[in-house]
This record gives structure tokens, C-alpha cells and sequence, in this order.
């Protein structure tokens, strides 16, 4: 990716000295974590916004900071532009043990293609293998969805539903005074825990659908 | 994803039962584990026992539950165990889904599982030798 490379230091040497414009471009690189050769969208947001933050460090001038800051919040923006996020949707059937973890090995691909920090997807994997379980535990078998949102930020949604037997209290499951027979009754907080966005849908006789989002700062 | 074995591998350094954990588990494979560890202890002499999880994909409640049973019932057969190689971001997870692993002495890698066990190892025997001490004191009075 040397054009980005170059567009970034195009924009620089406009407000800063261009002997300054590389070594800036470089560190941020490093501080980045990403590689050149193969910028996801979330590497080059995160790249911009390391670089950003050598501006404000080495641009005294506020005028030309501001200039410089937009300058770059416009490459970005064209960036973005160019590589649109792939939006889209996959479906993964859950009939049997090796079902779970394959959605969830999935998950943490999709998550490490959108460039987002590691953590988010071993988080994302980790609901994906509980709501899995659950479906293959309880319902005998179901579904997990695993989608891209064209939100801002980067958005994933993850929904496991079932046909089965559906949860008889959801309140008492997430109340932490649930106390399961088959495991610690804590994998629906657990996932709870760790998405920012959590639903539960279930009554008696008409299956469950658990809807989960997670944004990528 | 890479085909998973049938087995998680169960080796045997000095006194130590070592399981290295690779990769994806099926649940399937993580209640082989505890079974076989269990039958290890059984039939083999060994001081401790050292799970290395560096190379796990992740911990769900699941895998954590059965790594924490592992340890409760290798405890109960007087072995002691010890989980290394936790990956931060794991760890991290592990404690937001409020999720833990009380009764499992935790070390940051394979060596320092080891030195650590050594050292358990070296304690027990002095505590042992002086409880024979006391005995014979005892006896001779
Ligand atoms: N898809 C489902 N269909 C029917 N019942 C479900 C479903 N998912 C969860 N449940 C019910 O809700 C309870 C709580 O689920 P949760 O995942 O929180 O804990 P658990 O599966 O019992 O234990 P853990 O996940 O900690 O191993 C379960 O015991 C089960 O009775
Ligand atoms: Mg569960």
C-alpha cells in the first residue's frame, strides 16, 4: 500500500516540513501495529488517528494543525470511500458439537478482516461458542448469524435463534440467581457481560433469539 | 480451521503431567481431557500438573469451567495444578464475563510453571521429612 503511504505524506509536507513528514508517518506506522502491504479499513483508521496524534504533538501553529488535522480526516474519509466495508451476513447452522466451533472460528476471521483489535475478536468468538452451546444443548439445533453493520463505528451483530423449547423465566436466567442443572448458568451474563449490546427473546413452546451487538472503536 | 485430533496430548516431564492446549477444542474433546487426566493420576506417579493454554483460540465458560473442575479433582488426588501461558486478551475477556478460575494457581509461562512446581516439590518433601522427624521424637519419649 505505498499509494496510502504517499497520500498521507502528500497531505503532511503541506503543513509540516517534509523532512518532519516521514518520520511522523513512520512512528505512527509502528505505534499503529499495522502493515503497509495490507491495510484493512480498521488499520487505516487507527493509522489516521496515530497520525493525528503526531500532529498534535509536532504542529505548534494552530491554524495549520486544523488545517492539517481536516486534511487528514478528509483523506480518510476518501479512504473509506474507496474500500467500503463489506456488509454482509453469513449463516452458520448448529446441528451438532463441531458446528460451534466453526461459527466461532468464523466470527474471529470475520472480526480479524475488519482490522479491529484482537480482543474484540476473541470476544465476539466467545459468544458466538456460547449462544452455540446453547442452541445444541437446548434446542437440538438452530442457527447463528453472524453480520457486518454499516454503523459508525464498525458494528457486529451476532443472533443465535432456535425453534426449541425457549426459556421459561429470561429474568431469572440473567438475574445471577438462576442456578443451572447442565452448567454454572452463567453463559448468557457472561455474554452480557462483555457485548454492548444484548437481547433476549424467548417465551415457553416458541424458541429463543438472542440478539447481540458489538462496536469497534 | 485445522482438523482437530481426537485427543489432547497428556505428556510427562520429571515428576509433571503436561497438557499443551492447541488451537480449537470441541466440547467433546475438553471432557476427553478431564477424563484422561483423571485416569493419568490414577496410574501414573506425579507431583503436579501444568495446562499450557498459549496456544487456545479462546475460554468460554465451558473450557473454563472444565479447566477449574480439572484442577478441583486433581487437587482432591493430591496433585497440584498449575495453568500457564494465558493469553492477555483471554485473560481480559475471562474477568469483564466475570468468569474465573479460583483454585488454579496461574504462572505466565511453561519455565516458570515448572520452576514453581520444583519448588512445591522441594517444600513438600522437607515438610514431610519433618513430620517424620516429629514422629520419631515422639515414639522415643
Ligand atoms: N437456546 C435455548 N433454548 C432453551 N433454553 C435455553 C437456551 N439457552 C439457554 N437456555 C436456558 O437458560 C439457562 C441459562 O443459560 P446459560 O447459558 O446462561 O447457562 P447454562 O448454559 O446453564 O450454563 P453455562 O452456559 O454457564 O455453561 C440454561 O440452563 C437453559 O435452561
Ligand atoms: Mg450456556
Amino acid at each position: 500500500m505505498k499509494e496510502f503511504k504517499k497520500k498521507i505524506f502528500d497531505v503532511l509536507s503541506k503543513c509540516v516540513n517534509s523532512i518532519l513528514a516521514e518520520p511522523m508517518i513512520e512512528s505512527s506506522i509502528r505505534r499503529a501495529g499495522v502493515n503497509c502491504d495490507k491495510l484493512s479499513p480498521g488499520d487505516v483508521n487507527r493509522l489516521i488517528g496515530e497520525i493525528q496524534k503526531s500532529v498534535k504533538l509536532f504542529v505548534g501553529n494552530p491554524l495549520d494543525r486544523k488545517n492539517c488535522l481536516r486534511l487528514l480526516n478528509q483523506a480518510l474519509l476518501r479512504e473509506e470511500a474507496n474500500r467500503k466495508i463489506k456488509v454482509g451476513k453469513v449463516t452458520f447452522e448448529i446441528k451438532n458439537e463441531s458446528d460451534i466451533v466453526r461459527a466461532r472460528s468464523r466470527g474471529r476471521v470475520i472480526c480479524q478482516e475488519l482490522g479491529v483489535r484482537d480482543s474484540v475478536g476473541i470476544k465476539v468468538a466467545t459468544v458466538i461458542s456460547e449462544l452455540a452451546r446453547n442452541i445444541f444443548r437446548y434446542a437440538g439445533e438452530g442457527r447463528v448469524e453472524i453480520e457486518v453493520l454499516d454503523t459508525k463505528p464498525v458494528g457486529i451483530q451476532v443472533v443465535a435463534s432456535d425453534n426449541g423449547p425457549g426459556i421459561a423465566d429470561v429474568n431469572e436466567v440473567l438475574s445471577g440467581n438462576y442456578r443451572s442443572k447442565t452448567g454454572m448458568g452463567m453463559g448468557l451474563i457472561a455474554v452480557r457481560n462483555i457485548m454492548d449490546e444484548f437481547e433476549v427473546e424467548s417465551s415457553p413452546g416458541s424458541g429463543t433469539r438472542v440478539t447481540v451487538k458489538k462496536y469497534m472503536q | 480451521m485445522p482438523e482437530e485430533t481426537s485427543r489432547i496430548p497428556i505428556s510427562k516431564l520429571h515428576d509433571n503431567l503436561i497438557v499443551s492446549i492447541q488451537g480449537a477444542l470441541s466440547d467433546r474433546l475438553v471432557a476427553q481431557l478431564k477424563d484422561d487426566v483423571t485416569d493419568r493420576i490414577k496410574n501414573t506417579k506425579v507431583f503436579g500438573l501444568i495446562i499450557d493454554v498459549s496456544g487456545i483460540d479462546m475460554m468460554d465458560s465451558y473450557i473454563t469451567r472444565t479447566i477449574r473442575d480439572i484442577g478441583l479433582i486433581s487437587r482432591l488426588m493430591g496433585v497440584n495444578t498449575i495453568i500457564c501461558g494465558m493469553n492477555p486478551m483471554i485473560a481480559m475477556t475471562l474477568v469483564e464475563m466475570g468468569l474465573g478460575l479460583k483454585g488454579v494457581w496461574p504462572e505466565r509461562n511453561l519455565e516458570e510453571a515448572l520452576v514453581k512446581m520444583q519448588l512445591w516439590r522441594k517444600r513438600s518433601r522437607l515438610d514431610a521429612r519433618r513430620r517424620g522427624r516429629g514422629r520419631r521424637s515422639r515414639g522415643s519419649k
